[in-house]
């Protein structure tokens, strides 16, 4: 590695140190009460003390069941209507006008009837997170199908493909790339509603209903952590899909 | 011809869903309390349209977007401008500011809430800190992908750096930064329908959150309604800016 | 009965609507290809030589007049023809091996027979140690090696090329002239039928070259090459075909100098 990488790679401490140093300061001089702002050794030993007593795996186990429910359900949804409506014109004038208009309601506005539809349940929680990422997939998908060009569509003709072969070797894979990103960003996507639905829906058991309960208590510690740990996950989510990603689309890279 | 089979087809399946509400209600297939007639939604429409509830929540709403997205979107191209010029600044800020950015934003709301308490304050803050991580993320692209070439042009003209900006970055990384916005729109309306649920006395969220509770269902679509709408129209009247300052740009370089 | 491998295009006529307009694009189009015979077509650009072999290949199907592959009359692609497109259109997200083998998937060959076909073919184009590559990854000759390779495999009546080494750089494109020459030699029985814009590639390789002229486009002259193969570049009688061919173009440049005043 070479000197240059290793300087900015140090840079970027540099601002967190800082900031990890102010905060110690205005802790130690009692500047802020710290209620709102404990010290660092105290959010340190808070976390030591919460992942020995385990009950943060159970809410980490909770909040990440759900979500995976809810956005296979969900990709799964808008994987088959993304590509209904990219194959065919028809089921695009007849979903597609109703799809945008459903969409334009942000997707927070559809708590107060899910609760009054099916209770503070886990489905409810569960349909909030798949209609999440419905819509990102279905989008994606969608537009990824029609990004076939004209030419190859030539050679399938040249090659008498039919239907069925078309979209095997010809659609799909072509429409890879949008899809994959599409379920990247359904992912993260769902990963924010999960908590939501913690939040909103006002439930036991989660990260999200840990964060809260935190909140009322005022633990600002236990508030630190979570966000740290959902960020976290988020960003291993997100990392691992980018590295399928290029693995499964070696082929656009050249070299 | 077509545009009239195009339009028929779209509306085929909204028709068929108030048909089939129509005929639950006619056949009296349910006893549930949540289940409204069409004709009920349209009075409460109706009614809601004529008197000025709804209006005036819906105004709070937006004025609670307004002036977040104003705050954070600002807060973001200035961020996101410097990020993307300076190799130094980005060193030193981008690692925090990616791994700040990780952390999905209805995760702030309990921090914010105990630092800001529940008041007009967390609203704004949480509104502009949704508004300020995607604006900043995009306009720091939109910058880094400003061309060399183009910046070449610059540095053999001597421009100096704040001409620089203003004549060729800015306007090159327009496109990217109304795309930031429109996500940024976007973003920010959920995030007062959020904010609003949590912790509010008026807005619509809370008119939603207040339906809810009363079990006015007939209510709450009506709101739905006019979420999706409302932010429907913000989403083109920021089309409309995004056309005519693009326009000027093609037209001026 | 007519051999495999014979085109026989009579009177064809092909015109296009652009808005409402119709504008003639091939007009009165004569042309026999007998099996085996490898046949140029060249003339100035727009004159229709894509659109006279997009109908062959039968990617186009509205027109007056008939094309007869051995006295049949062509209704939409088959695999008795193979293409050759001028960008290679190798599909991006397979591999070369695969490529190749697109026209062999609908056969139930058994996987060995198609493995085999394939390989064969890319020993063929010189391929052979490319089977796992991706496209992205090749040469623009490789590309197009491949691309030839992949219309190669159905064994084809007919296989027909549209500038099929426009896109490369003039001495790859002269080593692919040798190329195609061999595989022609090797494919005794296959028909082809190339467009180029090259006077040179296209006596060096043709037994025929059909030269065209627009607007709309018609046959303009038949020229036979009746050189000796493998053809010498610089001979006297190589380059006094050259030389009349070229007049051609010359001739019909003043034309529309005259024209025009
Ligand atoms: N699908 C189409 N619709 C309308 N006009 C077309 C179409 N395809 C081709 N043409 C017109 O037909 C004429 C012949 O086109 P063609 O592509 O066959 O020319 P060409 O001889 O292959 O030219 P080049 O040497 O440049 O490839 C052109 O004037 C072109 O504009
Ligand atoms: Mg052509």
């Amino acid at each position: 590695m070479d000197v240059n990488k290793v300087v900015l790679k140090l840079r970027g401490l540099a601002l967190p140190l800082a900031l990890l140093a102010v905060w110690w300061i205005i802790t130690k001089n009692e500047w802020v009460s710290a209620v709102f702002l404990p010290p660092p050794e105290t959010v340190a030993a808070t976390c030591v003390k919460l992942l020995l007593k385990g009950k943060i795996f159970v809410d980490l186990n909770e909040s990440i069941t759900k979500v995976a429910q809810g956005f296979l359900i969900g990709i799964t949804a808008g994987f088959v209507l993304g590509t209904a409506m990219g194959l065919s014109s028809t089921i695009e004038k007849l979903f597609g006008p109703l799809f945008n208009a459903v969409r334009q309601v942000p997707i927070l506005g559809w708590i107060p009837i899910l609760i009054l539809i099916f209770g503070l349940t886990e489905l409810a929680k569960i349909i909030f997170i798949a209609l999440g990422a419905f819509y990102p997939m279905t989008l994606n998908t969608f537009d990824g199908c029609r990004q076939l060009k004209k030419e190859y569509l030539e050679v399938a003709r040249v090659f008498e493909f039919n239907k069925p072969r078309l979209l095997w070797r010809f659609i799909l894979p072509s429409a890879l790339p949008s899809i994959l990103s599409g379920i990247r960003v359904s992912m993260s996507e769902a990963w924010m509603l999960v908590i939501g639905a913690e939040i909103f829906f006002k439930t036991r058991g989660g990260l999200g209903d840990m964060m809260w309960e935190a909140k009322s208590k005022v633990q600002m510690d236990i508030v630190f952590i979570t966000i740290l740990i959902i960020g976290l996950i988020g960003f291993i989510l997100n990392h691992v899909m980018k590295i399928l990603e290029n693995r499964l689309l070696r082929w656009r890279s050249s070299n | 011809m077509k545009k009239v089979i195009t339009l028929i087809l779209g509306l085929v399946l909204p028709v068929l869903i108030l048909i089939g509400m129509e005929v639950v209600a006619r056949f009296e297939l349910t006893t549930s309390q949540l289940f409204v007639e069409p004709k009920v939604i349209f009075e409460t429409l109706v009614d809601l349209i004529k008197g000025d509830e709804l209006f005036i929540n819906l105004g709070i709403s937006t004025l609670r977007v307004f002036i977040g997205f104003v705050l954070g979107a600002a807060a973001g191209l200035f961020f996101g401008t410097v990020m993307g010029i300076s190799r130094t600044f980005e060193s030193y800020v981008g690692p925090i500011f990616n791994a700040l950015r990780q952390v999905p934003v209805l995760a702030w709301i309990p921090l914010f809430i105990i630092w800001v308490g529940i008041d007009e304050g967390f609203k704004i803050t949480f509104i502009a800190v949704t508004a300020f991580f995607p604006m900043a993320l995009n306009t720091c692209e939109g910058v880094k992908g400003v061309s060399k070439s183009h910046l070449e042009v610059g540095a053999v003209l001597e421009i100096n750096r704040f001409k620089q900006l203003s004549t060729i970055i800015i306007p090159a990384s327009l496109p990217a930064i109304f795309t930031g916005l429109r996500l940024v729109l976007s973003i920010t309306w959920m995030a007062v329908v959020g904010a609003e649920l949590v912790a509010s006395s008026e807005g619509i969220g809370y008119m939603m959150y207040r339906a809810r509770q009363q079990l006015q269902v007939d209510t709450l679509l009506v709101c739905i309604l006019a979420v999706g709408l409302t932010g429907y129209v913000m989403n083109i009247l920021l089309e409309q800016i995004e056309h005519y300052f693009l326009r000027w740009r093609k037209v001026a370089g | 009965m007519t051999q495999r491998g014979t085109l026989d295009i009579v009177n064809l006529k092909k015109t296009f609507n652009v808005n409402g307009n119709t504008t003639p694009v091939l007009e009165n189009i004569n042309l026999k290809v007998k099996q085996g015979e490898f046949v140029s077509i060249i003339g100035p650009s727009g004159c229709g030589k894509t659109t006279l072999l997009r109908l062959v290949i039968g990617l186009e199907n509205s027109y007056e007049g008939q094309i007869l592959l051995d006295g049949k009359r062509i209704n939409g692609p088959g695999l008795d023809r193979g293409v050759v497109f001028q960008d290679h259109r190798l599909l991006p997200w397979l591999t070369v091996e695969r490529n190749v083998g697109l026209g062999l998937e609908g056969k139930r060959n058994g996987n060995g027979v198609n493995k085999q076909i394939v390989e064969a073919h890319l020993k063929l184009v010189g391929l052979q140690g490319f089977e796992k590559v991706y496209p992205a990854q090749l040469s623009g000759g490789m590309a197009q090696r491949a691309a030839i390779a992949r219309a190669l495999v159905n064994q084809p009546e007919l296989l027909l090329l549209d500038e099929p080494l426009g896109a490369l750089d003039a001495l790859t494109r002269m080593y692919m002239q040798l190329e195609l020459e061999k595989i022609w030699q090797r494919e005794a029985d296959v028909t082809m039928i190339m467009i180029t814009h090259d006077v040179e590639e296209a006596i060096y390789l043709s037994d025929k070259v059909v030269i065209m002229s627009s607007r709309p486009g018609t046959i303009k002259k038949i020229i036979r090459v009746e050189l000796p193969r493998p053809r010498d570049r610089a001979s006297y009688d190589f380059m006094k075909l050259k030389e009349e061919i070229l007049e051609e173009f010359q001739l019909h440049a003043e034309n529309v100098f005259s024209y025009a005043i």
